[in-house]
């Protein structure tokens, strides 16, 4: 089952919807769960033990820190300290387990190369794990449930129900968006009925999303596994073409499945939070991370940056940097350990590979300049006269960060690092046009394929630059007189069920955040 | 309090934060500039802040920051 | 109301659903409609029963074999059916249908279509998508609006002088990689499906008298030393001549910095010639082909490939 087939959308999703309409609203949550633990059985079968022993863990010990805060017996530094450590508990189990599952084989045999380069004959021995899909998205929800409770931001939630239901939502349980209890948590139990305006601008998100989906990313899909498949038999004209066709193909591939998947949520009533908001519009590194995967960026900030940042080693560190060296240097001292730390572990998250490692770093380094030079460069704008908000600063600032961005993704996507940078001196030393009009027609993409690409892609700009700007398309569409606002939807849905790559022919193309 | 305000406009100019209410949720304050605004405030009004005060709640307006400082102060 | 609504705005989609199918449903197993009532359409005008050879193919077929300069020199007429990335039941279609006033006593072969799916559509693995297709065949064809896109892009080609088939290119850009044909035992895959298409065009061709023979024409781009195993096993199987001229294009005298119009994805007209005159001559030594050189009957043909060879061929 993949949010885009149309078994789905067409099949699942209404059945869902017409059962939990039917039933009364006190029981509308069983529906929910039945659902949820349905779609998780078909994607992983047995697995979902490993849900719902997680379920039973993290519910079992909100409830356990919930009590320790009423026990009046215990001091409240005493407390503290014993709530601290099941909240330790927790995240030390539910992190083992995603360890163990995803990460086992990858430490064992970079430990077992390193024991090897230093003598040793330790023959490592992979061992194959079922992972269950979904779960470095809630390990992550688990996390900041227990945290948040025993930071007295949460109450401790006492039905059972409602925690089942916050950890394997089916819309979000492949790819996110990682959400906070307090988020959806009691909106997921409330069983509220479906409306009319719900289910319409719901299924207009998931229109919108399929646009994305089929018409550009699985459209533009088979190029990019060419080019960065054979990337030493091509020109740097026709790398950077595949580059820059990754960066949209996985762009088109998330923040589709996003739509599908809160538009699914908002059929149900179930506000999710949002994980895009038009990142190619961002005036630097921190900002595109402030649009792109926005839950996973402000999880790191919230349960890492900060904590790490304010925890009482660091804190020392800095002030000791501060006495001996200087107050710039002490200034950047938690900064630069928390950005270490968040970008160590969002490298690590996407997976077992180098190259996410190498991802995570690149931006560590990009962010962490950004911010030591922001100071500066605004004193030297200034001095030069150079108006920050003017249109040639703002394209100057946009080619930055998209050189920025599609660096970054072309190591994301590369199979090893080296693979990365072969490429990239493919593109920079060995660069002729020429070559990409020889190669264009033998990347597996007709005329037409391209066509149907910029068409949607020119669509999706249209409809970022709208937003970006503050406008409300649902609400104007829906302003429109019934006939134009009806051709507008026959429209939409016809140039999905012409236009996508879908069907025979096409491969069906795995969703690429789901295997994270 | 107008220690404070000082405070923020040493960290981030241009913004009334007699008025504005919505410094996390506008993003007006991005996380290095919390974390600046944590130190100077653990540095002059003797506080120690943690992380479970990083809140929008906490940090969203000047008043709300004011009222969190005072809460700590009558912890210590 | 609202409901009412619901189920009007339903109902108008059923119904769109069912008109777009039925446009975009296939008449007959054609997989490109454009291109193959366009060779339809140019084979008319030829008179009947004035064909000794058919060649069919795709691009790699048309770029490649020039009826005039073998008519020129071996006093046989031929034809080239072939359409750009035709498929095989496309093949089938034209044949059946040019076997209705021509009757050629050679089918030539270009493999490179072998490795092409051979059908209008696959049928999908998911059961329900299936389903779906089957009451509403838009989901199933509904790719073949890039035909629709090809048709309206192609209309320049229309009129194209009379080469009997033949694209005459004499544009070079130069394929710069040398030798692609490495030895191997291994094979190419060839579509399921398409044996039965091929099996169904033999037939087709023995039921009209006609012979048949498989011929491969140079192109790096497209070809390998897998598909040459995988032609020669086929062909052998069939019992049918095979000649690959990718392992010949040196005796062919090819010279790939001169005789190729798109980086050695097809020959020009340079590469053409040198082709025609050694499959004409293999053709003419190898199969009974009449000469109608000084036959009035043929006399169109006659002036035609004068005028053709006079001007392309000193």
């Amino acid at each position: 089952m993949s949010y885009f087939l149309i078994s789905y959308f067409a099949l699942f999703l209404p059945i869902v919807i017409i059962i939990y309409q039917l039933v009364p609203q006190k029981f509308r949550w069983i529906v929910l769960l039945a659902a949820d633990y349905v779609f998780f059985y078909m994607l992983s079968g047995n697995l979902i033990i490993f849900l719902i022993a997680a379920t039973l863990f993290a519910w079992g010990l909100g409830l356990w820190i919930g009590k320790v805060g009423q026990n009046n017996e215990l001091a409240a530094k005493d407390k503290k300290k014993k709530k601290a450590h099941i909240m330790i508990l927790g995240i030390l189990v539910s992190l083992g387990v995603l360890l163990l599952l995803k990460y086992f084989n990858f430490f064992g045999e970079n430990i077992g190369a390193l024991a090897n380069a230093l003598g040793s004959d330790f023959v490592f021995t992979p061992i194959k794990f079922m992972v269950p899909i979904g779960i470095s998205y809630y390990t992550l929800q688990i996390i900041s449930y227990l945290v948040d409770v025993k930071r007295g931001n949460q109450e401790p939630v006492k039905n059972l129900a409602k925690i089942a239901l916050y950890l394997s939502f089916f819309p979000q349980i492949m790819e996110g968006p990682i959400s906070r209890y307090h988020q959806v948590g009691e909106d997921l139990y409330a069983g509220r009925p479906i409306t009319f305006e719900n289910l319409k601008f719901g299924y207009q998100r998931i229109c919108y999303g399929l646009v994305k989906k089929l018409i550009v990313a699985d459209r533009i899909a088979p190029l990019v596994t060419k080019v960065f498949g054979d990337y030493q038999t091509y020109d740097g004209s026709v790398l950077l073409l595949g580059v820059l066709s990754y960066t949209l193909q996985l762009y088109a591939e998330f923040s589709g499945c996003m739509d599908i998947i809160i538009g699914s949520g908002e059929i149900l009533g179930i506000k999710l939070p949002e994980n895009f908001r038009q990142p190619f519009f961002a005036k630097d590194a921190s900002d595109f991370w402030h649009r792109w995967h926005i839950t996973l960026g402000t999880w790191f900030k919230d349960y890492i940056f900060f904590p790490v940042s304010l925890a009482k080693p660091v804190k020392k560190l800095a002030k000791n940097i501060k006495n001996h060296i200087g107050k710039t240097a002490s200034k950047f001292t938690a900064p630069f350990i928390a950005l270490f730390c968040v970008w160590s572990c969002n490298g690590l998250w996407h997976g077992p590979k180098w190259t996410y490692i190498f991802y995570g770093m690149y931006y560590f380094v990009i962010i962490f300049v950004e911010n030591l030079l922001e100071e500066p460069t605004k004193k030297i704008t200034a001095k030069l006269h150079i108006n920050r908000e003017g249109k040639g600063y703002r394209v100057f600032r946009f080619v930055k960060l998209f050189i920025i961005i599609n660096l970054g993704e072309m190591f994301f996507r590369a199979d090893t690092v080296k693979d990365g940078f072969i490429m990239l001196k493919g593109i920079v030393t060995n660069f002729h046009i020429s070559e990409l009009f020889a190669n264009i027609w033998m990347l597996k993409l007709e005329r037409a394929d391209f066509f149907a690409v910029l068409g949607g892609l020119l669509i999706i700009i249209i409809v970022g630059i709208a937003k970006e700007s503050g406008k409300n398309i649902r609400a104007d569409i829906a302003g429109w007189k019934l006939p134009l606002r009806w051709i507008f939807w026959y429209g939409a849905i016809f140039l999905v069920i012409i236009f996508g790559a879908y069907g025979a022919g096409y491969t069906t193309v795995d969703m690429i955040y789901a295997g994270y | 309090m107008e220690q404070l305000i000082e405070i923020l406009e040493d960290i981030k100019e241009g913004v009334d934060y007699n008025t504005c209410t919505t410094l996390i949720d506008d993003q007006i304050l991005d996380s290095f500039a919390i974390l600046s605004l944590v130190s100077e405030i653990e540095d002059n009004f003797d506080v120690e802040v943690s992380s479970s005060e990083l809140t929008p709640e906490n940090f969203n307006s000047a008043k709300s920051l004011w009222a969190m400082i005072t809460r700590l102060q009558g912890e210590n | 109301m609202k409901k009412l609504r619901v189920v009007v705005f339903l109902l108008i989609l059923v119904i769109l659903l069912s008109v777009t199918s039925f446009i975009f449903m296939p008449k007959q197993e054609v997989y490109n409609i454009v291109t193959t009532k366009e060779m339809l359409t140019s084979l008319s005008k030829e008179e009947e029963d004035t064909i000794d050879v058919a060649f069919f193919g795709d691009s790699e077929c048309f770029a490649a074999y020039s009826p005039l300069q073998m008519y020129a020199e071996h006093g046989y007429t031929s034809y080239i059916c072939a359409t750009a990335a035709q498929r095989l039941c496309d093949t089938y279609a034209i044949m059946d249908e040019m076997f209705k006033s021509q009757s050629p006593k050679l089918v030539v072969l270009e493999a490179n279509c072998f490795f092409r799916y051979g059908g209008t559509e696959k049928d999908e693995d998911d059961e329900l998508f299936n389903a779906l297709a089957k009451t509403f065949p838009i989901f199933k064809y509904h790719s073949r609006w890039k035909t629709v896109l090809q048709a309206l892009m192609r209309s320049k080609y229309q009129t194209e002088d009379n080469y009997k088939g033949f694209l005459l290119r004499t544009k070079i850009k130069p394929y710069k990689n040398g030798e692609y044909m490495i030895p191997t035992d291994k094979l190419a895959k060839m579509p399921e499906e398409n044996e039965g298409y091929i099996d169904k065009i033999l037939d087709l061709c023995e039921e009209n008298g006609a012979e048949v023979i498989i011929v491969s024409s140079p192109s790096p781009k497209n070809w390998t030393y897998e598909k040459h195993n995988t032609t020669v096993d086929l062909a052998n199987r069939k019992g049918l001549d095979y000649i690959d001229y990718n392992l010949l294009w040196e005796e062919l005298g090819i010279n790939w910095k001169t005789d190729t119009k798109d980086y050695g994805d097809h020959v020009n007209l340079n590469g053409a010639t040198k082709l025609t005159r050694e499959f004409g001559n293999y053709l003419s030594e190898h199969y009974d082909l009449p000469n109608h050189i000084n036959d009035e009957a043929y006399a169109e043909w006659t002036k035609l490939s004068l005028i053709y060879m006079k001007e392309y061929m000193d």
